[in-house]
């Protein structure tokens, strides 16, 4: 089965739309507050509403023990954002429940009891919110905890409300190369929508990609994050179309130097760091894109820049690598990724 | 100690790492641990976290004037989840609550807060199956209330009009009676 990134062409620059529901259950106290015995009668509880899932999407589920997981395989999972940093922590019991085409994932006892996640490829949150809200139907019967007034309540107060994280995973090269970001991000906050680099801190990131997201969960309903997100959507898109012929018209020969350049290291050099790999992939992306290079857009060059990271690039080597050898693994990685797209 | 990164700061942070079986320990400033932290394990894509949690308290104590601090700080102090334990002063540090029951314990001292931060307080979206969304959300009509009801319900009010003294002394009143104490002394 297709993964959610394989279904159709990679868009110019709407990677994904993920919608996260937190919610907690009414019977037991919050996370942190949890016994051990509570904690394994809870990843049981929801790990049983699988089969009711699966009944549902009319796709299979698979489920596993977060905490019994390899280092590499949390890590693995966390590169792929299915998982976060702070469930990777927890000894716990701790639990994944996830779709065969990793589109829809649950987090169990993460720092709220249930953390549903939907993805989907290119702009289109409310494919993502129809599935997540439909997996959250199917919890539902386990009792949530909800109030009147404060809506679904969760852990930390700022996500009250909806429980809704909803946010774009967004490819904006020419706004970074002519240095608009900041811009957009303080436009962008005054709308309550946060806008930051990733991977990386603040508006700093590597392979040209952002985060947008909602930063209020309470007072507003799930209909109006995503109005409101997508409007402001339409405006980075128009403003990253609009630089990008800008580029074209200035600079293009720079521009396709560049990106060819970047073909070249990732055609030949033997060693590759993850953040090289990423900014190089980005550019090649970028030049695809824009027609400067002959790569098909049913190849996901995202899907390359998560692949490269320093697990998955240990899992698709089959063994664990060192620091050294997984730069040289890399290279030999991307050398031949390269030389299969017959430029 | 000095950082073991930049060798100008003081070590503040003791900061151990295992990758792969393979264990890094150093002693770092915190503007080096935040930036080493930030790396993890070299994955970029990892790393994120949901929530600001951790900001909370300081998003509160920014919040407020001095004077304000103080009387609200009369309201909460003592405050304590029925249903969990948890301690006012305990979610402040933790920037969560321990449970379902600390957003009618706390919820108080923090209703002003929450819609300073989120902008509202009142929840617009989703409902569960089955809750219906109550207009009135005060007890029906004929159902009589204890004194310790009504004292509840009056000090609700003082807080959200931030009529602190009163607050404090419905508190103080509230406790008495609780403690079996209230009766004798009316």
């Amino acid at each position: 089965m297709n993964k959610w990134y394989e279904y159709t062409d990679e868009d110019s620059i709407v990677i994904s739309s993920r919608v996260r529901l937190a919610r907690n259950l009414e019977e037991y106290r919050f996370a942190g507050k949890m016994r051990d015995k509570e904690c394994a009668a809870l990843v049981q509880r929801v790990r049983n509403q699988a089969p009711r899932l699966e009944g549902k999407e009319g796709i299979k589920y698979y489920s596993c023990c977060i905490n019994k997981l390899s280092d590499m395989d949390k890590t693995s999972l966390q590169e792929w954002y299915i998982i976060s940093e702070e469930i990777t922590q927890k000894e716990q019991e701790t639990a994944l429940v996830m779709s065969e085409d990793e589109g829809l994932s649950v987090m169990v006892n993460e720092e709220d009891h249930i953390r549903i996640q939907a993805v989907t490829q290119g702009a289109d949150l409310e494919g993502a919110y129809f599935r997540a809200n439909r997996a959250d139907d199917c919890f539902e019967e386990l009792g949530y905890a909800f109030d009147n007034r404060y809506g679904y309540l969760t852990t930390s107060p700022l996500n009250a409300g909806t429980g809704m994280r909803a946010s774009y995973l967004a490819f904006l090269p020419a706004l970074t190369m002519t240095g608009k970001i900041q811009k957009l991000v303080d436009e962008a906050g005054r709308y309550g929508v946060a806008i930051r680099g990733v991977p990386g801190e603040g508006i700093k990131t590597y392979g040209y990609l952002y985060r947008i997201s909602n930063q209020k969960t309470l007072g507003c309903t799930e209909r109006e994050i995503i109005d409101n997100l997508k409007q402001i959507l339409r405006q980075v898109v128009d403003q990253e179309n609009k630089y990008r012929d800008y580029l074209c018209n200035i600079s293009a020969n720079e521009i396709e130097d560049k990106v060819y350049r970047s073909y070249g290291v990732l055609r030949y050099a033997k060693r590759i760091s993850t953040e090289d790999g990423l900014t190089l992939l980005a550019q090649l992306k970028l030049g695809r894109d824009m027609g400067m290079i002959p790569i098909p857009r049913s190849i996901s060059l995202y899907e390359q820049m998560v692949r490269i990271q320093p697990a998955n690039i240990q899992k698709v080597c089959g063994r664990s690598l060192n620091d050294n050898e997984r730069a040289a693994y890399r290279g030999e990685y991307l050398n031949k990724l390269m030389e299969s797209y017959k430029i | 100690m000095l950082c073991g990164v930049c060798k100008t700061r003081e070590a503040r942070i003791f900061y151990t790492e295992i990758i792969n079986g393979e264990k890094k320990e150093q002693y770092l400033c915190e503007e080096c641990a935040t930036k080493s932290t930030s790396l993890r394990l070299k994955t970029p894509f990892g790393g994120e976290t949901f929530s600001l949690g951790g900001l909370l308290s300081g998003l509160f104590e920014e919040e407020q004037e001095p004077e304000l601090k103080e009387k609200i700080s009369a309201v909460s102090e003592g405050l304590t989840c029925e249903k969990c334990g948890m301690t006012y002063d305990e979610f402040k540090e933790r920037g969560s609550f321990g449970c379902a029951g600390c957003y009618q314990s706390f919820g108080k001292v923090l209703a002003k807060n929450i819609k300073n931060i989120q902008g509202s307080d009142i929840h617009v979206g989703k409902r569960p199956n089955g809750v219906v969304e109550k207009s009135e959300p005060e007890p029906e009509k004929g159902v009589k209330l204890s004194e310790v009801e009504k004292l509840s319900m009056q000090l609700d009010q003082a807080v959200e009009c931030e009529e602190y003294e009163l607050a404090a002394s419905l508190r103080d009143r509230i406790r008495e009676l609780k403690n079996g104490r209230g009766e004798v002394s009316r």
